[in-house]
């Protein structure tokens, strides 16, 4: 290793801000940038999809996806994230997480290639091909996710810990806005070559066998960033960090290591007395003590997560039917197959670039001004209350006021991002207590990957009309998007209540928090901030 | 000349070793180390016979250490004090062939101290892998740098400034990151400097009674030092400070330590002398309590060592014992009985890339020993584990695909009762027709 490389890391510590951190603030980001281009983008293409391989040009509608195909496009990636944390998980308890980056790196540039290649040329062939690399995409997306966690928490300056964090945090914003950035540019560009008639003017015209071409470049651009992310971090020098300290599990890690060492022979008072803090602090996750100390915390963490990816996903995933169904977007038929992408994903980049990167920039400067109670509580209810404005006067919205209805969805992000969608990954990081931390943690986790799945496959259908004349081909009648508009507000009711279960951590040790010092002597030293990431 | 006694001492060691690891290890294992064993002593009679018809046998060594180098090639660098009027001091660096588990049977480069200079005491190499400093006896300390290629090898000294005519040094040490730089002094003296500035951070002259050993953390945030008489200190490197003493008993004398270097276990590893008998401590560096101690090496512990990605602790005995721990579970891996026997251990260092650890003394010279420790996954072992989950899940994927046609196609007319009949005529011939017309075209 050249001396240079290992001086940054002397420098990260002692040197004010300079040029090193803003290296390593890219570095460290592009994990999550990659992550959030990867999992959304594909939204950004399954209305082409469906114009281009399902169109019935005797329907006076233009061709979607059929419901098993949108649902398996759409929520085949989050089932490899799934499987990726489980398997990269072992993998790097086995090897050590370094030994992995670059694995899972590999495996987003080349699937994210390949989904956008094809075996043959049915729309059933194509289909399948791009559900099975979206697969492993999010495969290797659910290996460098808490990579990416890992990174930036190593190379955090100890003087400008949070600032760092912030910065790191918001690329996942960004990656989204890159998306959006990257379809607008390919759909315009088709769109000036091509002067295509609407659907309704001649169906068989809207579109032209090239438009292939948009989709496979927009899904596999996102090999771009995985690639630079793989250079960039093959360059930085091995570790040097006790990461067990950074991520407060000093304490866990001695409990793991007295457990194959001889322990002191204490004298019998301090013997009487040993035994009885160990036995009041050893109580197991499945055992009354936790269950009367922490089991409503549990619950509290794991279904406000729950609670709020349903809310997130099914946003993120279908906003742009909402986008049609009031109207800001026209209706399928009045356009071409790439004036539609167009469309979406400026209406998409407007939403990511108005709400939901401020909602991160705003999080992080109040986080620990506020307090992560107040607020998630206060997201919670904006949440609601904003689904609710939006669903109530639903018909008002779609027939008169077009640029009110977006605004306020927008709040709904915004809301989203400055509340719930931080503060559900950072509480259960801090309120429980050493030995079950990371299992705690684990359990609310996936009980918001639950969640995710819940919002990315069952909005899909809730959303369609209840009128049957007015359903996509092929599906069956929902509850149409106003109530499915209601729904998630009553979610969101549902995720504020729970939050009251959920103690406030702001400016307390862990200790203090998870009761461990109640019964502990000795003050553990106090770690400068925490590590604070959101999941993608 | 071959004399007997030589050769019948040979044959000894040879056998002695033989029966011990018929005792402890399976017989693949043994046939390898027996090989590597073999080829060690093969090596130095062969040495000790060249150095013996040349008429001047080479000094002892005193103390050597790994160089870590581009292109995961490994260099050792030996120490050897003079002998006599004939034999002076010198610095030789070797390379290490890891598919043999030997030294190169001759130096790539040697460098011949002058005889006012002393002898080497302790070598420490940056881990950069260009340059270390060697500890000399007349009390200052050199530098010396590397380069060229391997089959161009040349060493380069230096003078430090800041380290000259400071008394012999015990220990010397670099920080896991480079920059920083710390000698322990045998008169108690404790200095730590900037790397390569060599500003000066601390300078104690009654740090201890005399330096023992000393140690930097992972993060290059704390020195921990050790005295002969037993106590133990921890230094802030970033400013100097004292941050603590370490807690024991009155019987206990902390003798060794070292850092660990997994970054998940924040743990300081001390060989600790509790009147006959030699234990391991372990405290925990965020509050330098103790956490407990364990029995690994049954003599008393001359030199400790921690593997570089921290899965390792290794203990050499001043009897010759090296045994190797799994840091994880605090379990015995690796033990060899009487690897220099009867000897104490000198240095006792961990192979950067391999398995394998250098241990040297003053009257069995440098070894290097394969560890019979559980084989670390390869890289490419991980990729096949991927490429067989890649390649079961296209399988699965195909079968589903060739299995569900239902799925992928769009709904027939006739699934939906309420479409009228005529509807149905007439788009059979419709879908046929917009599948040729309108699919993309062939990739």
């Amino acid at each position: 290793m050249a001396g240079g490389q290992l001086g940054v890391l002397n420098a990260l510590d002692v040197a004010k801000t300079q040029w090193y951190h803003f290296t390593a603030i890219v570095i460290a980001g592009m994990g999550f940038f990659t992550d959030a281009y990867d999992l959304f983008c594909i939204s950004l293409v399954t209305k082409l999809l469906g114009r281009l391989y399902y169109t019935d040009i005797t329907n006076p509608k233009p061709g979607v996806l059929p419901p098993n195909v949108q649902a398996a496009v759409t929520g085949v990636a989050l089932c490899g994230t799934l499987a990726g944390q489980l398997f990269f998980g072992w993998l790097g308890d086995k090897l050590g997480r370094k030994r992995v980056y670059g694995l899972t790196l590999m495996l987003m540039v080349v699937c994210s290639v390949a989904s956008g290649l094809s075996f043959g040329d049915t729309p059933k062939g194509v289909m399948a091909t791009l559900c099975f690399f979206r697969f492993w995409l999010g495969f290797g997306i659910g290996g460098d996710y808490p990579l990416s966690a890992t990174i930036m928490s190593e190379y955090a300056n100890k003087k400008t810990r949070g600032a760092f964090i912030a910065a790191v945090f918001a690329m996942q914003g960004f990656g989204i806005l890159a998306g959006g950035i990257v379809a607008l540019i390919v759909s315009s560009a088709y769109d000036h070559k091509y002067d295509l008639p609407s659907y309704k003017d001649n169906p068989a015209g809207s579109k032209v066998d090239s438009l292939d071409y948009v989709w496979r470049i927009i899904l596999m651009f996102g090999a771009v960033p995985a690639g630079l992310t793989y250079y960039w971090r093959m360059k930085m020098p091995e570790t040097a960090r006790y990461t067990a300290l950074v991520a407060k599990n000093a304490k866990q890690a001695a409990s793991d290591m007295s457990k194959v060492l001889q322990v002191e022979v204490e004298a019998e008072e301090d013997k009487l007395q040993h035994m009885v803090e160990s036995e009041h602090q050893k109580y197991g996750l499945f055992s009354k003590e936790f269950a009367k100390r922490h089991g409503l915390h549990l619950v509290g963490t794991t279904v406000t997560w729950f609670l709020l990816d349903i809310a997130f996903y099914s946003q993120n995933l279908f906003q742009k039917d909402i986008f049609s169904a009031i109207g800001w977007i026209p209706p399928a038929q009045d356009m071409n197959a790439i004036h539609e992408v167009y469309r979406i994903a400026r209406a998409q980049t407007l939403i990511a670039l108005c709400s939901t990167v401020p909602g991160y920039w705003f999080t992080v400067a109040f986080i620990d001004i506020m307090g992560r109670f107040a607020i998630q509580l206060m997201g919670f209810f904006f949440m609601t209350v904003f689904m609710f404005a939006l669903a109530i006067p639903y018909n008002h919205w779609k027939n008169h006021n077009n640029i009110g209805f977006v605004v306020m969805y927008s709040f709904t992000f915004f809301f989203s991002n400055f509340g719930p969608n931080a503060t559900t990954f950072v509480v259960p990081a801090e309120i429980f207590p050493a030995r079950l931390r990371s299992t705690c943690h684990g359990i609310s986790a996936a009980a918001g990957k639950a969640g995710a799945i819940v919002g990315a496959f069952g909005f899909l259908y809730a959303a369609q009309s209840t009128n049957p004349d007015k359903v996509d081909h092929g599906y069956p009648t929902g509850i149409g998007v106003k109530n499915s508009l209601i729904v998630l507000g009553v979610i969101n009711f549902f995720g504020m209540v729970f939050t009251l279960l959920v103690p406030e951590s702001k400016g307390k040790s862990l200790e203090e928090l998870s009761g461990e010092n109640e019964d502990d002597g000795a003050e553990a030293i106090e770690m400068a901030g925490s590590a604070r990431t959101v999941p993608v | 000349m071959l004399s007997f006694s030589s050769l019948t001492f040979l044959f000894k060691i040879c056998r002695r070793i033989q029966f011990s690891d018929l005792r402890r290890a399976p017989f693949v294992a043994l046939q390898l180390e027996k090989r590597s064993e073999l080829a060690i002593w093969v090596s130095n009679f062969r040495t000790l016979s060249m150095g013996n018809d040349a008429g001047s046998p080479q000094g002892p060594v005193t103390c050597g250490s790994w160089i870590r180098r581009p292109e995961n090639l490994n260099l050792v660098v030996l120490g050897r004090s003079r002998r006599g009027s004939s034999c002076p001091s010198l610095l030789e660096i070797f390379s290490f062939d890891p598919k043999t588990t030997s030294l190169s049977t001759s130096p790539l480069t040697t460098y011949v101290l002058e005889a006012e200079e002393g002898d080497p005491v302790a070598i420490t190499v940056h881990p950069s892998g260009d340059d270390f400093v060697c500890a000399l006896s007349n009390g200052s300390c050199k530098l010396f740098e590397l380069y060229g290629r391997e089959t161009n090898m040349k060493l380069l000294a230096k003078e430090l400034a800041p380290l000259q005519g400071i008394g012999p040094q015990k220990c010397i040490s670099f920080s896991v990151d480079g920059s920083k730089f710390a000698a322990g002094g045998m008169d108690g003296h404790l200095r730590i400097m900037e790397w390569p500035s060599m500003r000066v951070i601390l300078d104690e002259p009654r740090a201890h009674n005399s330096v023992q050993d000393m140690d930097f953390s992972l993060d290059s945030e704390f020195l921990a030092s050790t005295s002969t008489d037993g106590s133990a200190r921890i230094w802030k490197t970033e400013d100097g400070v004292p941050l603590n003493t370490l807690s024991r008993n009155s019987d206990e004398k902390i003798e060794l330590c070292r850092f660990s270097k997994d970054g998940t276990k924040p743990f300081l590893f001390c060989s600790v002398q509790k009147g006959d008998t030699s234990v391991t401590a372990v405290y925990d560096i965020s509050t330098w309590n103790k956490i407990g101690h364990k029995r690994l090496i049954r003599k008393s512990a001359s030199v400790m060592s921690i593997s570089n990605d921290g899965k390792y602790l290794s203990l050499g005995s001043k009897d010759g014992d090296i045994c190797v721990v799994e840091v994880k579970k605090m379990q015995i891996y690796h033990y060899s009985k009487r690897l220099h026997l009867g000897t104490n251990i000198a240095s006792l260092e961990f192979c950067p890339g391999e398995r394998v650890v250098l241990t040297t003394s003053v009257e069995w010279g440098a070894l290097v020993t394969k560890l019979t420790v559980p084989k670390d996954w390869k890289e490419w072992q991980i990729y096949l584990v991927l490429l067989g989950l890649f390649l079961a899940s296209a399988v699965a994927f195909y079968i589903f695909f060739e299995n569900s046609d239902s799925f992928w196609n769009f709904p027939m007319g006739k699934d939906q009762p309420a479409r009228p009949r005529f509807k149905p005529v007439l788009k059979d011939p419709q879908s046929y027709d917009d599948q040729n017309i309108w699919g993309p075209v062939d990739m």
